[in-house]
């Protein structure tokens, strides 16, 4: 019997469905049609799949699907169900989707198992870094589990510092026994040797570490610490042969101190360096903003530079941020050749992709709504229910942009003026343009 | 499995830079969302 590959993650959407590679994140966007088709082989496998699907459609609209490499040979133990009732389960979720144009489940959820953290960083979103109000690793066992349940894609663990959570080495164990690609996010100060056990053991959990500069008087201002630490943990994982990543939040930094923590990240086979755009959406942040998304792409076009001068191939660097593709006026006009799936993928991940989880349950759409009221709450209530009903999520979902320059812009379905909580807090939000924005 | 272009785009290769921006850049705060890449 042939079924699906256990790599691929398959849902129904809207559009018809998606597979994605939980691996390299690689998509395949399906047809009403092969995801119906689907939806039989993962109850039944793909030979019987195959006959039933033609008691009730034409073959041909399978021609792309049975030819593409994404079945192994497996077994399955079969429910008693009728290919009629899948079917038409299918078919009700594809237009119930269609009828709320949203998602079917977020693909990332992020989770704060604790708000403490052992530092203050200038550049750090949250208003409280103390916490009261955690939950030991088996409460959040019956949320990532439902999380699982559902379809999602990857978990961030962030906070405060995860790594002073109380539960942590539990909570780690728990998302490995899950298989789902997580990330967990440290300044690296006080990591525990369990820990970094956990972390090295697993084929799961990839380390990112939080460093600002290299040199000590620089990230000593940005971070309250100086960067020997952060150094020596990645250091360590790199010499345990465990992929980590090196992330850094562009606040002030110098072209020279970013050039120097390049270097670092080649020099030590770092997996992933990333350099996120500085946001102050939620009013918490204490560094005054200096660069804006446009200097963001000017930096990556030096380290781009750098990397090809030097003949460094197949090194993995990224700018993060919400709308940089506004630093890219000579690209937009193809925005509006994207696909419906992709204008959910690529668009906010607030609306579409993403829910945020704070120690108390608390859930919020993406952090920039950490001063809005949240409603609902994960420990309390399931996660399908609050991806469909929870205000915050349908009030961006339902916004629509009047600006006129927004409203001739090739990118519209993508950015709907720019980002929701943040237009909220201006006189007029329909017709204000984010300021973010290039264009 | 292969990204796919659409074809109605009159300028592929432009599409292809556009998704490369989108891609590379839809993670912020460093969290899960390239979990993989």
């Amino acid at each position: 019997m042939y079924v699906l590959s256990d790599e691929l993650l398959f849902r129904v959407e809207k559009n018809g469905g998606i597979l994605i590679n939980k691996n390299n994140f690689s998509r395949l966007e399906l047809s009403e049609s092969e995801s119906i088709f689907l939806s039989l082989v993962k109850e039944m496998g793909k030979e019987k799949a195959f006959n039933e699907y033609i008691k009730y459609f034409n073959a041909d609209s399978l021609t792309k699907i049975l030819r593409e490499k994404i079945y192994k040979k497996g077994e399955i133990e079969e429910k008693e169900v009728s290919s009629f009732s899948i079917i038409n389960k299918i078919q009700s979720k594809i237009k119930e989707l269609k009828k709320l144009n949203q998602m079917s489940f977020p693909l990332e959820l992020v989770i704060y198992p604790s708000m403490y953290c052992n530092l203050h960083c200038g550049f750090c979103f949250l208003a409280n870094r103390e916490d009261e109000n955690v939950h030991l690793a088996d409460d959040w066992k019956k949320i990532l589990s439902q999380a699982k349940e559902n379809g999602i894609l990857s978990f961030s663990i962030l906070g405060g510092e995860p790594t002073k959570y109380k539960d942590i080495d539990n909570l780690l164990k728990i998302i490995d026994s899950l298989k789902v690609v997580t990330t967990i996010t440290t300044n690296g100060q006080e990591i525990k040797k369990s820990t970094i056990d956990i972390i090295c053991q697993s084929d799961y959990i990839t380390p990112v570490i939080s460093l600002e500069s290299i040199d000590d008087f620089k990230n000593f201002e940005l971070m309250g610490t100086r960067a020997k630490r952060g150094i020596e943990l990645i250091k360590l994982f790199h010499e345990r042969k465990k992929k980590v990543r090196l992330n850094t939040v562009y606040s002030n930094q110098s072209e020279e101190d970013i050039m120097e923590l390049l270097k670092f990240a080649i020099k030590n086979e770092i997996d992933r360096f990333s350099i996120a755009d500085y946001s102050e959406v939620t009013g918490f942040t204490k560094i005054t903003k200096i660069y804006n998304i446009s200097d963001l792409r000017k930096l990556e076009e030096k380290v781009r530079r750098y990397l090809l001068d030097n003949k460094i191939d197949n090194f993995n660097f990224s700018v993060e941020g919400c709308f940089y593709f506004t630093a890219f006026p000579e690209l937009i006009e193809e925005g509006k050749n994207l696909s419906e799936f992709e204008n959910m993928y690529f668009g906010c991940r607030a609306k579409h992709t993403k829910m945020e989880i704070l120690s108390n349950g608390d859930v919020l759409p993406c952090i920039a709504f950490l001063g809005e009221k949240h409603t609902f709450n994960a420990f309390h209530q399931t996660l399908a229910e609050i991806w469909k009903n929870d205000s915050n999520y349908t009030e961006v979902r339902e916004f629509k942009t009047e600006n006129k320059d927004c409203l001739k812009c090739s990118m519209l379905r993508i950015c709907e003026g720019g980002c929701y909580p943040k237009l909220q807090r201006t006189l007029n939000p329909n017709f204000t343009k984010d300021k973010t924005c290039q264009l | 499995m292969q990204k796919e272009l659409k074809e109605q785009s009159t300028k592929p290769e432009l599409l292809a830079m556009l998704k490369n921006v989108l891609e590379n850049s839809s993670m912020a705060k460093g969290d899960g969302w390239a979990a993989s890449k």
